[in-house]
């Protein structure tokens, strides 16, 4: 099976200093993969450089086996959707307008939205919970409610593929619940791949199977939490005391507390 | 806006208002016409053509740019353009410069030329590895505008009293001028047909750039031809009415501005709204100047003044009712 | 640190002063007799009985100088006052609508004359100085005579002024005598136009509108909110007058009959536009006279390939 998405010996630098340092990895359809690492590390350029956003210094990316940047726009966004870690709508669109905007992938600028299109944001906005809130100017929503419309605007994309940049940063536990239970349903659902960029390394390590371990533009780790999750390699890379605990099959991870 | 129109074109100096009617009946239903009376009637009615686009093109290019420079305060000048044109213009009219290209006269084409010198020079201030920061474009503008400006004035130092009366009154936009022409008025407004047809078929995309360029980027738009495009055709446009009745101010930002807290942020139908808003406010503001000369015996004011005083007051209107 | 801030402020206190000192010009002026003189705006202004330098800020009352015979004492003009031709070699005091008040100290004139037209500025200006000036303004040809008079007496060359005044007024009876002759219904719709850009002609209250009726013509512009006006080009074509007179330079008469709509115009259709000095014309001075009569000429000048209306 062709990986979905891969990095081949990426790198990047921004102009304070290199980003990534050659990475490279494959991500096959149909898995959840957490990116995590201590800040600084590269993991968000690392996210852009797959959505190709960013172009990498050397190295390639490969979308579907192809070379991402020998793809149109509109093709990669067909496969692959980005939500961000803050957006930024000071446009007072309404929630089921934001999500038809997803469709310009497929419709492009002249083709009028048809009765597949209106299907697809209709499920779209159902399935993150938004749909009461359908007619609702995105300047009125909550932190919460905003976040699963921008899901709701990436699903309406119709991607096999999603990118998260710490999706949860700024929203409270029930929503992160919320966010995360749906993408492990679509995972399910739908063998939608999830490639997501967090801080938090509980949440990586209850609902990833795979976890990259980021550190210095370096991967350091790659595997199931089980094994990422090592005491040593934590304290090794994160610099500080870590302790690590497993309980009903689930690696939790906390500071060590000095007393 | 139609009837806007209608009554714009009945009121002048020429005709009063009832005769206009009729000759305006003629005129168009072909029937036949004093010499005289066609005469005024094909001037008042160029008039109005180049208000309508100036109006149109002013509005559409404010509201696109808005949405490029995620800017409420956007309007198409501030990319240098009027200063770069005031330039040109003052320069020919310093220089006495004849000729010019086609219909256009050297003013008009300087005006053109030097317009389009500023915004080209704040792209290529802003445009570093391939990539236009939006952020730098609007800092760039601003400079090249300042820079311009300066270089009216001194120009405006230079020349003598009578050229210095004719720059001036070029920067206040001004549709009464002998010079324009039918022909010029229809090659603009084919330009200004041209670009807004063009800003229509981006409706779409301008709404995604509109969610922030890294967005848009991932929702499948091609971003960096995306910018040039709008930047190229808001330019065009602007320049063209620039060079054929002055900077006319205010409906650039105004219109599009409004319009929104009306018309919701959609760009399809806010685009459409803005280019008959646009028209509807200069057609009214150069309505107005005939009738303060005429009727009031004042003299003939720089329809700059009317977009103004009509256009802010709405402004605020709308800004209390629907409130920020 | 501070101290080097002080030691810089001295120095700039110093050079300020030295300036502002050198600025000065010199207030010793010799005790003249002076006497009073009302001017065109109403000031009443103590100037010299026999002034003997003058500054003299409008190329109209330049003229009328050198015309009263008073031109030797002329030491300073502005771009423009360029006739008579001896005027042409005088130092330039700045432009019309822009006169440099230091240039004008630095002449040290004992008399100032100037328009009433947008020169009040330098006016007050000069009268800070305690240079003085007075300013002429003509309404009508009735005014330039006037103003010729009133600088002969200043200049104490009253007999030239009155010889010029003469002069002028044997011109203008000429003319008028010959318009007497032309009934009302005859004399042709003129329309003279001031500047191209925008569209300016004169109305009541300009001299210039004054001569076009002297000179026999009916001026379209006449009703226009102020002497010098801007018209819109519709209102011209609605008045349809029979004589163009382009008073700029800046557009040729094809250039003009190419205006939209102006075909459709009389004086278009039939050849009519020609071009008059301004200097003749725009000037209220001594050749005055002769613009009128050049006036009189255009007007009933037999317009080309048209046979005698």
């Amino acid at each position: 099976m062709d990986a979905l998405i891969e990095a081949a010996d990426v790198y990047f630098s921004w102009p304070t200093g290199p980003a990534v340092n050659g990475v490279s990895f494959a991500v096959n359809p149909g898995e959840m993969v957490a990116v995590v690492g201590p800040n600084g590390a590269g993991k968000s350029t690392l996210l852009r450089l797959l959505s190709g956003y960013l172009k990498p210094a050397a190295g390639e990316v490969r979308l579907a086996g192809k070379d991402i940047r020998r793809y149109g726009r509109r093709e990669v966004a067909q496969l692959a959707a980005f939500v961000p870690q803050y957006s930024e709508v000071n446009l007072p669109y309404k929630v089921a307008e934001l999500a038809m905007l997803a469709r310009y992938a497929r419709l492009g600028p002249f083709r009028p939205p048809g009765a597949v299109d209106r299907a697809v944001v209709a499920e779209a906005l159902a399935f993150t919970g938004v749909a009461a809130l359908a007619d609702r100017p995105v300047s009125q929503l909550s932190g919460g409610e905003f976040q699963r419309a921008v899901l709701a605007r990436a699903l309406a994309q119709g991607p096999e593929l999603i990118f998260l940049d710490e999706p949860t940063a700024h929203l409270d536990i029930s929503h992160q619940i919320q966010i995360f239970s749906l993408l492990t349903r679509l995972n399910a659902r739908e063998g939608l791949t999830v490639v997501a960029v967090l801080h938090d390394l509980n949440t990586a390590a209850a609902y990833f199977p795979r976890v990259l371990l980021m550190a210095e533009g370096r991967l350091a780790a790659d595997g199931g939490p089980a094994d990422v999750f090592a005491e040593g390699l934590l304290s090794a890379i994160y610099g500080c005391a870590v302790k690590t605990y497993t309980a009903e099959g689930r690696r939790f991870i906390f500071p060590e507390m000095l007393s | 806006m139609v009837a806007v129109c209608v009554v714009s074109a009945l009121i002048g100096p020429g005709l009063g208002p009832a005769r206009s009617a009729r000759a305006l009946g003629a005129f168009f239903a072909g029937g036949v016409l004093p010499a005289d009376e066609y005469a005024v009637m094909l001037v008042r009615l160029t008039r109005l053509a180049a208000a309508l686009c100036v109006g149109v093109a002013l509005a559409t290019a404010g509201t696109a740019l808005q949405a490029l420079l995620r800017n409420p305060l956007a309007d198409p000048y501030i990319l240098g353009i009027a200063a770069g044109g005031g330039f040109g213009a003052a320069v020919a009219t310093a220089l006495g410069l004849a000729g010019g290209i086609a219909a256009f006269s050297a003013v008009n084409v300087c005006a053109f030329a030097g317009a389009l010198a500023a915004v080209a020079a704040g792209f290529i201030v802003a445009r570093a590895a391939g990539i236009l920061s939006v952020h730098a474009l609007l800092l760039a503008g601003v400079m090249v505008g300042a820079f311009f400006t300066s270089l009216i004035l001194l120009v405006l130092a230079v020349v003598p009293a009578r050229d210095q009366h004719a720059v001036f009154l070029w920067l206040m936009g001004d549709l009464a001028s002998p010079d324009i022409t039918p022909l010029k008025v229809g090659f603009t407004a084919a330009l200004v047909a041209v670009c807004g047809g063009l800003f229509v078929v981006l409706a779409r995309p301008l709404d995604l750039i509109a969610l922030g360029e890294e967005s848009a980027f991932h929702l499948g738009l091609s971003v960096e031809k995306f910018k040039i495009l709008v930047l190229g055709c808001a330019a065009l446009v602007t320049a063209s009415v620039v060079a054929l009745a002055g900077p006319i101010g205010f409906v650039g930002i105004v219109v599009p501005h409004a319009l929104r807290r009306v018309m919701g942020p959609r760009h399809l139908p806010l685009l459409t709204a803005a280019a008959m808003g646009g028209a509807t406010l200069v057609a009214v503001g150069d309505t107005l100047v005939r009738v303060t000369a005429d009727y009031l015996s004042m003299p003939i004011v720089p329809v700059g003044v009317f977009t103004a005083l009509v256009g802010a007051p709405y402004f605020l209107a709308i800004l209390r009712k629907k409130g920020y | 640190m501070v101290r080097r801030m002080y030691a810089d402020f001295f120095v700039l206190a110093a050079v300020a002063g030295l300036v502002v000192a050198c600025g000065k010009p010199a207030a010793r002026r010799t005790t003249a007799e002076t006497r009073l003189f009302r001017d065109d705006l109403g000031r009443e202004v103590a100037v010299p009985v026999a002034p003997r330098r003058i500054v003299c800020t409008s190329p109209e009352m330049t003229e009328i100088l050198f015309a009263v015979g008073a031109g030797a004492r002329v030491v300073g003009v502005v771009r423009g006052c360029d006739w008579p031709p001896a005027a042409r070699d005088l130092p330039l005091v700045g432009d019309f609508s822009n006169v440099s008040l230091e240039r004008v100290a630095a002449l040290e004139p004992d008399l100032v004359i100037a328009t009433g037209h947008e020169q009040q500025r330098i006016l007050a200006q000069l009268e800070r100085l305690r240079v003085p000036a007075v300013a002429f303004l003509a309404g009508d040809v009735a005014g330039v005579k006037r103003n010729i008079r009133a600088v002969g007496v200043l200049m104490g060359e009253e007999e030239k002024a009155a010889e010029l005044v003469r002069t002028f007024d044997a011109k203008i009876f000429a003319i008028t005598s010959a318009v007497e002759k032309v009934p009302a219904a005859e004399r042709p719709r003129v329309y003279l136009e001031i500047s191209p850009e925008p569209l300016m002609t004169v109305a009541e209250g300009s001299f210039v509108h004054d001569a076009i009726i002297l000179a026999g013509g009916i001026n379209v512009g006449a009703g226009l909110p102020r002497p010098y006006s801007r018209i819109d080009s519709e209102a011209v074509i609605a008045r349809d007058p029979e004589v163009i007179v382009i008073c700029h330079g800046a557009k040729t008469p094809a250039a003009v009959a190419a205006r939209t709509g102006w075909r459709r115009i009389t004086a278009v259709r039939d050849n009519r536009i020609y071009e008059a000095d301004p200097d003749l014309v725009l000037r209220a001075g001594p050749r005055l006279g002769e613009g009128v009569a050049l006036l009189h000429e255009i007007f009933y000048r037999k317009p080309r390939g048209v046979e005698g209306r």
